[in-house]
């Protein structure tokens, strides 16, 4: 049985205050790491609630790819890693199966649109296979991996340190 | 009896059911088929010489890695090379690909979406554990001491594919040994997927003009589901335990006097 991550957990993870420090998000948009046809940078972050986040920017390596990317904000739930926010590049359609259901909301994404993954309980409670970041929506907010890393640290609870705050809390990483 | 009509309408739902678009010198094909975050799979036609390259450009890798799964690392790619040589693709930096006919590319399309629900799955499944990595390194270094402790390495080739019938190397043959009567395609099976992976490529040569007899040694420290292990005795000529240097030595040494 899978852990089932509500509604009103994941938005308490989401508004926890994320402290960021201005380097640190220049960090996730240019020191990557090569994995596959992928460049991949990673970042660690603690919340003022004390909970440990992880945020993967990946990109295409190719530079004709260059649309194709995704930037992750991930947290670990009782073992199980929950993609709680995914800014997604543009790639082929996206379908909100449950939506398309329901016949109500967000149902069909056209292929080639910037779109961000939401995680929710109720794609959760779909199966064992469906992840919980299911759920998406279209935006206009970022056209780029370093504009979606960008749109990541500017919202989702995350906001600009000052550069004093690593000294005020030693348990900043 | 149903309509001939609603058949042709079905045939034809179906058919508009793939969202094709042209791009510059290639087709996207969006297939109705979903990963496990609602994405559709998307695969790329393009030309390749005389046939056509299906591939899906990386996708099924990258959305492994949203999971933070790595399908290339050391503890999962035995699993993933088992599924690309079963469905007969080639993978390269994490893109899975096919080369096809012209007047297979429909049915590739339908074979290649099949291979992209099995693979993407893996991302579901646990790594294989760090100790079986050692002790599948461990019997690797003692299939190629018995190999090289018994045959002159000029007549070794590791790592072999047939050039004509798969020039891209989608069925590797670990030691290949020119023997005197006939070619002798040698496998170390150390892991189930390996095990799959062998038999798979010698049936899959045995279904051509080439003739060969084929090898395998096993690794009998490991347990093997008796299906599996049924499936690798049909598949070889001859399958030796590791444990049975002085057999296998035996059998060589008379396959290249």
């Amino acid at each position: 049985m899978r852990n089932i991550l509500s509604d009103v957990k994941i938005a308490e993870l989401l508004q926890d205050p994320k402290p960021l420090l201005k380097k640190q998000v220049e960090k996730l948009k240019t020191k990557f790491v090569a994995e596959n046809k992928s460049r991949v940078s990673k970042l660690s972050v603690v919340s003022a609630g004390n909970m440990k986040f992880e945020i993967t920017a990946r990109g295409d390596a190719r530079p004709d790819k260059a649309h194709k990317f995704s930037v992750i904000l991930g947290y670990t739930w009782k073992g199980d890693r929950i993609n709680l926010i995914r800014c997604n590049g543009r790639h082929g359609p996206h379908t909100n199966t449950i939506e398309r259901a329901l016949g109500a909301g967000v149902v069909e994404i056209p292929r080639d649109t910037y779109h961000i993954h939401f995680a929710t309980e109720r794609y959760q409670r779909v199966s064992e296979e469906t992840d919980a970041e299911f759920y998406a929506e279209p935006t206009t907010e970022y056209d780029s991996l370093e504009g979606a890393v960008e749109y990541m640290c500017d919202h989702f609870g995350f906001y600009r340190a000052d550069d004093s705050y690593p000294k005020l809390h030693p348990l900043f990483p | 009896m149903i309509a001939q009509t609603i058949a042709e309408t079905v045939k034809q739902q179906i058919a508009d059911s793939m969202d094709i678009v042209t791009e510059d010198g290639y087709l996207r094909i969006g297939l109705p088929f979903m990963h496990s975050d609602g994405d559709h799979y998307e695969l790329i036609l393009r030309p390749d010489g005389k046939e056509w390259l299906v591939t899906d450009d990386g996708d099924i890798v990258a959305h492994a890695g949203y999971a933070g799964v790595n399908l290339l690392a050391s503890d999962r790619v035995d699993r993933l090379n088992q599924l690309t040589a079963f469905y007969g693709l080639r993978e390269s930096e994490g893109e899975l690909s096919k080369s096809v006919p012209e007047d297979g590319c429909g049915l590739a399309l339908m074979e290649f979406a099949q291979a992209c629900f099995d693979i993407s799955r893996l991302a579901k499944v646990p790594a294989e554990k760090k100790q079986s990595k050692k002790l599948d390194s461990k019997f690797h270094k003692k299939t190629k001491e018995i190999i090289y402790g018994s045959v002159t390495s000029d007549l070794v080739t590791p790592k072999w594919h047939h050039p004509e019938i798969d020039p891209v190397g989608t069925y590797i043959v670990d030691f290949s040994i020119m023997a005197r009567k006939r070619q002798l395609l040698l496998f170390g099976v150390g892991t189930p997927s390996q095990l799959m992976r062998a038999s798979i490529t010698s049936l899959h040569y045995r279904q051509t003009t080439f003739e060969f007899d084929s090898v395998a040694i096993v690794n009998d420290e490991r347990s093997q589901h008796e299906r599996e292990r049924a499936f690798l005795d049909d598949a070889m000529t001859v399958v030796f335990p590791v444990s049975d240097v002085a057999g296998v030595k035996e059998y060589l040494a008379e396959m290249v006097a």
